[in-house]
């Protein structure tokens, strides 16, 4: 839950008497509920997987049927699912350790 | 080996040659994924070292770590773009047998056409070399021309090693040309 209170900000945030470069962030109480967080991410992230899935699909329709099988397709193939398996792994960590 | 049932040749028929465009065209792809990948993080460190305001506060604890998420999320969605691009530049290309040219054109994901153009209606196949790059990294233009009046022309921009598919265009050419005579003069014979 993250949560911000009109109250924190310090007085200077609404006036011109110090430059916009020499203030500071206001005090936010950052209230981050871990599991709400996690929750909202792996929800979104799971939205993008299926995009993310559906053009991939699409794009192996391409390359099995109009790739007659050469070499490249297959190295194609390989490189892009690698990265995108090492992408995800990282994001799946970093979403599950928030 | 490459599997070309796809494209339906006769059974004598075997692709000879594929045309397609040369890497330099896919380089500025390469660079755009590479200069938008890095991006984010040269901002990153610029606002550091510029002191950006609240850049501290942004680099700790759970905050950086949903900025590395989108950033993540950022590189996966170039990535894909990446892969789109490369299998359009990938499918779009010219295949040449002993006894046709098939042009494939891959102009977006999903519009592809397919056209024959039989050697015995070909005119002439011009090339153009524009350049000093181009002449450096052997690339340029072909266009084949057309007898007939109801085919187009073919025409391919920035085709890799163009002086070899203009050559052997023109040698399958006169192959077909001269098969087609020694058979009219058979014709003929047997009359």
């Amino acid at each position: 839950m993250l949560t911000f209170n009109i109250k924190d900000v310090p007085f200077y945030h609404f006036s011109d008497e110090i430059p916009f470069f020499n203030r500071t962030l206001p005090q936010l109480s950052f209230a981050i509920n871990g599991d709400y967080v996690k929750l909202l991410f792996l929800v979104l992230l799971l939205l993008y997987c299926i995009g993310y899935s559906i053009i991939s699909a699409i794009l192996f329709y391409h390359w099995n049927t109009y790739g007659m099988q050469s070499k490249n397709i297959l190295l194609a193939k390989t490189i892009f699912t690698v990265i995108t398996l090492a992408l995800v792994t990282l994001l799946v960590s970093l979403i599950l350790s928030l | 080996m490459a599997n070309y049932d796809l494209l339906h040749l006769d059974q004598d028929e075997h692709v000879i040659l594929e045309v397609r465009r040369h890497w330099i065209v896919f380089l500025g792809n390469i660079i755009s994924f590479v200069f938008f990948s890095v991006l984010p993080v040269i901002l990153y460190i610029l606002a550091h070292i510029f002191s950006v305001p609240f850049i501290d506060q942004l680099s700790q604890g759970p905050i950086i770590k949903i900025i590395t998420i989108l950033y993540l999320v950022w590189v996966l969605s170039l990535w894909l773009s990446f892969a789109i691009t490369w299998t359009k530049y990938y499918l779009d290309v010219w295949y040449v047998t002993e006894k046709r040219i098939i042009d494939v054109e891959q102009k977006r994901i999903f519009h592809r056409e397919v056209s024959n153009l039989r050697f015995d209606k070909i005119q002439d196949v011009t090339l153009e070399v524009r350049g000093f790059i181009a002449t450096w990294l052997d690339f340029g233009n072909v266009k084949v021309q057309t007898a007939a009046e109801d085919s187009k022309d073919f025409y391919m921009t920035y085709v890799s090693r163009p002086e070899e598919v203009k050559r052997v265009i023109f040698m399958q050419h006169n192959i077909v040309g001269d098969n087609d005579k020694i058979n009219d003069s058979g014709l003929k014979l047997k009359e």
